[in-house]
């Protein structure tokens, strides 16, 4: 028993109690304090335990209200967008594509045209400017010299105006370069919305395999659930032999399953 | 720059071979021939024999960077002057085609000025 403890003991108490009987007061002590901290601990331990099978239980809770919600409202909102609202953006941005490359086609076909008129016409000026400049070269006579003028005027207007509408055209069919770089980033976003298409169709079926799996083996680990439902999505994704892999009835009917 | 050369336009969108062959139209050019990918392109360029070719770099079934290597690994076409004309405007984009050997590189939508600049840069060295 530790001497300098008894002995600091005796001096506060001022000798009321004798040695022995602070030797027992030590020895109650010594088996009381462990005992406390180990009641303390257990205590703890089991107030945390508590506090953890609320926690889980709540947990629980809302598992199965997600699975109820996801059962009865979230899948069939997220099998609707993939089976309905996916495609139906595809093909309208596919529709964009199509519509705007018929109205280029258009387009051009009428600058094509206005090209070609526009290059007669100047052809045809070119022909009666030259017979104005041979005319000019013979002796008109006073009265006719200002229609002359006037007449050389209106053919080299004509002649501008004809070359201003063919750079106009020019300009036009530059423009239309406009079709390719949107129908470009349309069909990089048909791209992306068959990818997110496809990552739900995976993710729907991930769930669902789990789900279905756990129905079956109740007692199955977390990591054996992976794996299982790994070995399953991979035999989906890759070309299957007959009888082999999931149909699309197959995979409806396991989404309505959930 | 001779304006009997024979070109080829390389582009899966019909609209911009079209809008394409209208601008060389302007420059003078006359002889032209269209391939939609880069597969096409390779039977036309094996078959017959071009002096320039103007090609996209996204299309289906081969890319233009891939038929622009080809190209430049054949020995009977490696000279031919070929142009990249297309979107992709990122600058890895532009040091691969440099890096496989493009004599050109023309960024959508462009002008038909800016071709014949290009053109004539080329044809002029």
């Amino acid at each position: 028993m530790n001497e300098r403890l008894k002995k600091e003991i005796d001096e506060w108490l001022g000798g009321k109690l004798s040695i022995r009987e602070i030797e027992g007061l030590l020895r109650l002590v010594d088996r009381i304090a462990p005992q406390s901290a180990e009641e303390g601990k257990d205590a703890f331990f089991k107030r945390l335990a508590r506090e953890m099978r609320q926690e889980m239980k709540e947990l629980a809770m809302l598992i199965m209200d997600f699975k109820k919600d996801f059962t009865s409202t979230i899948q069939p909102v997220i099998s609707e967008v993939r089976t309905t609202y996916i495609p139906q953006a595809t093909d309208q941005l596919e529709g964009i594509i199509e519509s705007t490359e018929r109205a280029a086609n258009r387009i051009m076909d009428n600058l094509e045209q206005m090209q070609r008129h526009a290059e007669e016409a100047i052809g045809a000026l070119t022909e009666v400017k030259q017979r104005v400049m041979e005319g000019s070269g013979k002796e008109v006579p006073a009265s006719g010299r200002p229609a002359f003028r006037s007449l050389h005027a209106s053919v080299e207007t004509l002649n501008q105006n004809l070359e201003g509408c063919l750079s106009l055209i020019a300009d036009s069919f530059e423009q239309m370069s406009f079709q390719d770089l949107t129908g470009q980033r349309i069909k990089r976003t048909i791209d992306l919305v068959n990818l997110m298409e496809e990552r739900l169709r995976k993710t729907l079926l991930s769930f669902g395999l789990k789900v279905t799996e756990k129905n079956k083996n109740p007692g199955i680990s977390g990591d054996e659930l992976e794996s299982a439902v790994e070995k399953r999505l991979s035999g989906l994704s890759g070309p299957q032999r007959p009888g082999e892999g999931l149909n699309q009835a197959d995979i409806d009917k396991l989404l309505a399953s959930m | 720059m001779d304006l009997n050369m024979r070109v080829l336009i390389v582009d899966d969108f019909a609209t911009m071979r079209r809008i394409l062959k209208n601008i060389l139209k302007q420059i003078g050019l006359k002889n032209i021939s269209e391939a939609e990918n880069g597969k096409a392109a390779l039977k036309e360029l094996r078959n017959e024999k071009f002096d320039l070719v103007l090609c996209d770099w996204n299309m289906p079934e081969m890319p233009g960077i891939e038929l622009l290597n080809q190209v430049r690994s054949d020995d009977q076409l490696k000279a031919i002057p070929f142009v990249m004309v297309t979107a992709e405007a990122k600058r890895e984009n532009i040091l691969e085609a440099v890096k496989a050997g493009v004599s050109s590189y023309i960024v959508k939508p462009f002008t038909a000025e800016t071709i014949n600049e290009k053109l004539k840069k080329i044809f002029a060295g």
